[in-house]
């Protein structure tokens, strides 16, 4: 017991004070203690530090707001620090374990009610603990004609992916943009339900999204400000038509003239769905490994991407888009779309049933259409023992600036002996690039190597300009401090919300670099 | 390209594109679409082995390219082994371990997901499936 990590502020006495009390709320199955047993669950695995930093001293799992309310009256008496999780799947960002060890896991998993679906109006509105998978599954039964917008994994939380500003690939691919109405428990139990939902009449809770006043749903977004238990999402209708496509481009340098030609296509929203530039690696990490191709040290030489092109038919460069509407509408889109990109040379065009063996071009299809799937986390086969952490800057949807993001990644990566996996989206306006920092999590030089140079790109993009828009939690710091403009008073005001609406700091304390008074340095 | 794009917006074809576009996805809508609003529902979790399977491995460990879990163990153990459910050396307490502590690239499962009586229940459905 000695080695049992505890909150900073508790004796091990006050500690097991404050279970026993938590048990007397949630009974003994939903409160986790066993290190080994239970909690070993709660670790990042994906970590490029070591478990110990992020070991919680307990997880709690409770099932109802009333629950929450009498942990929370429990929390503020020890003053205990407790890191809100949904499906605890934020993996490359954390996974389900805490900022800091000895923090208590609130794990809102069970909370996991599908409240409501509007047909009519396109909504559901859910708990944390409703997963891509839960939802879509119960659609499926319903044979409801709406579509959900998974994130690429789909065991992920519906409320956990929106609240830390995920993206998916239909039409409705930013999530947050889609949120309809919020409920949240402030740190002194009290109860909000945001926008329309706060009328004492409303029937449109989940139909307009600001109702009078400020619209407050973005605090308690990427924050720590209050705990999320239900929100309302809009749905998109099932369209008369769908048709997935694939470009496939040869050269590195293509990237360029693929983001100028697709972001006024974006824009005017021809391409209605996020406009996806992926990378070789991270669709060749569908069918082949790394040591297929290469057996040395670093990362795989150009040769052997090409000789991977070749084998698997694809691009250096591979997007993919979909169209959407009645027939009419999109054979009238893709004579736009389809002179757009033959103006690249080397333009090569794939469609539904031209790649029956590839799954790359089907998880793509699927997750273009509302289909959720696991195939993305195939890239951690590339290595061995496959980790990843994700490095998410944001910049203009220029060609300039992808193609600065990208030499300065790839570079990068190369630098520290990892290979470049990558994909581009035009969002609407901007460019969202993902780099997966893809690592032997058995290898501790390797971890080490992987987090140095994680900090290293950080560092580079914020001397380009440009701002991450996530943050794995060993990053959360290092990356708010880049938000610096007029000395930080961003972030001064966060922590005046902070210590405001949670003056004892029990919530999530340090979420995305935002701390109470009682921590800040 | 892109000159060619702004000429076509000032002509208002994308405007006109898009009107159409939110229309179409409107009156397929109101003409196909139920009005209902679905009942308050659980995703309840049978105690059920083979139905647990389906909800939390099979994304992962169906047969067939896409699922990562069945890549990984086919490169690892051989294409013999890759499919959970074709196994027939998976033990129960191995199949126990390996959700609560994680291994190679998969997470560990907690007991807010899995509880024991579940993991139980999944436990005894593969590492007997084969042998049914």
């Amino acid at each position: 017991m000695s080695d049992k990590a505890l909150p900073e502020s508790l004796t091990l006495e006050q500690f097991e004070s404050a279970v026993a009390e938590l048990r007397e709320i949630l009974g003994q199955d939903r409160v986790y203690t066993d290190d080994i047993n239970e909690l070993r669950a709660y670790r990042d695995v994906y970590a490029t530090t070591k478990d110990e930093l992020h070991m919680p001293s307990a997880a709690i799992a409770p099932e109802s707001v009333e629950e929450i309310q009498k942990i929370l009256a429990v929390a503020r008496k020890y003053v205990v620090p407790l890191w809100t999780i949904s499906t605890g799947k934020n993996f490359a960002y954390g996974g389900p374990a805490p900022r800091k060890a000895g923090y208590v896991v609130l794990d809102l998993k069970r909370m996991n009610r599908i409240i409501e679906v509007n047909e009519k109006y396109g909504y559901a509105v859910v708990e944390p603990g409703v997963s891509y998978f839960d939802l879509y599954n119960y659609l499926q039964a319903k044979k409801s004609k709406l579509w959900i917008d998974p994130a690429a994994p789909g065991w992920g939380s519906v409320l956990g992916n929106l609240t830390e500003h995920g993206a998916g690939y239909t039409p409705y691919g930013d999530h947050f943009l889609m949120n309809c109405g919020m409920q949240v428990v402030l740190a002194d139990g009290s109860v909000v339900e945001t926008g329309m939902g706060s009328a004492s009449t409303s029937n449109t809770a989940h139909l307009h999204k600001y109702g009078h006043g400020p619209a407050v749903e973005g605090l308690f977004t990427q924050s720590n400000f209050g705990i999320v238990t239900k929100i309302g999402i809009w749905l998109m209708p099932e369209p008369p038509g769908y048709r997935p496509y694939m470009v496939t481009f040869p050269k590195e340098e293509d990237l360029y003239q693929i983001t100028e030609v697709v972001a006024p296509l974006r824009l005017n929203m021809l391409i209605p769905n996020a406009a996806t530039t992926v990378g070789l690696i991270w669709d060749a990490c569908q069918r082949v490994t790394k040591k297929q191709y290469y057996l040395g040290k670093g990362p795989a030489p150009p040769s052997a991407l090409k000789k991977i092109a070749e084998d698997l038919n694809i691009g250096m460069w591979n997007f993919y888009g979909a169209l959407y509407g009645p027939p009419p509408l999109m054979d009238n889109n893709w004579k736009i779309l389809e002179e757009a990109f033959r103006s690249i040379p080397g333009a090569k065009f794939y469609f539904e049933g031209d790649r029956p063996d590839d799954p790359a071009w089907k998880y793509r299809a699927q997750l273009m259409q509302g289909i959720p799937n696991m195939a993305e986390f195939s890239i951690m086969n590339w290595v061995g023992s496959g980790a990843h952490i994700d490095f998410a800057p944001r910049s203009p949807a220029t060609g300039e600036d992808a193609m600065k993001q990208f030499t300065t990644i790839r570079d990068r990566a190369h630098e520290y002996g990892f290979d470049y996996i990558g994909e581009f989206l035009v969002g609407w306006r901007e460019l969202l690039d993902v780099f997966m920092l893809v690592f032997d999590r058995t290898d501790d030089e390797e971890r080490q190597r992987a987090h140095e140079c994680f900090g290293k790109l950080i560092e580079d993009h914020a001397k380009l300009g440009y701002g991450e828009y996530r943050a794995h939690l060993d990053f959360m710091d290092q990356i708010a401090a880049t938000y610096s403009w007029n000395d930080g008073a961003l972030w001064k005001m966060h922590h005046r919300i902070k210590d405001a609406l949670d003056p004892q700091g029990v919530l999530s304390p340090g979420k995305m670099g935002i701390w109470p008074e009682s921590l800040r340095k | 390209m892109a000159r060619e794009l702004a000429e076509m917006m000032k002509a208002g074809v994308f405007r006109a594109l898009l009107v159409t576009f939110i229309t179409c996805l409107l009156l397929s809508c109101s003409e196909k679409q139920s009005v209902d609003t679905v009942a308050v529902a659980k995703a309840e979790v049978p105690i059920d082995g083979a139905e647990l399977y389906k909800q939390y491995c099979i994304a992962c460990h169906a047969e067939g390219p896409g699922h990562p879990g069945t890549m990984r163990l086919g490169i690892r153990l051989g294409e013999d082994k890759a499919v959970l459910t074709k196994r027939t050396d998976l033990q129960a307490v191995y199949v126990k371990t390996i959700v609560r502590q994680g291994i190679l690239l998969m997470p560990p499962f907690r007991p807010s997901e899995i509880s024991d009586a579940e993991l139980e229940a999944l436990a005894e459905y593969l590492s007997t499936i084969t042998k049914t």
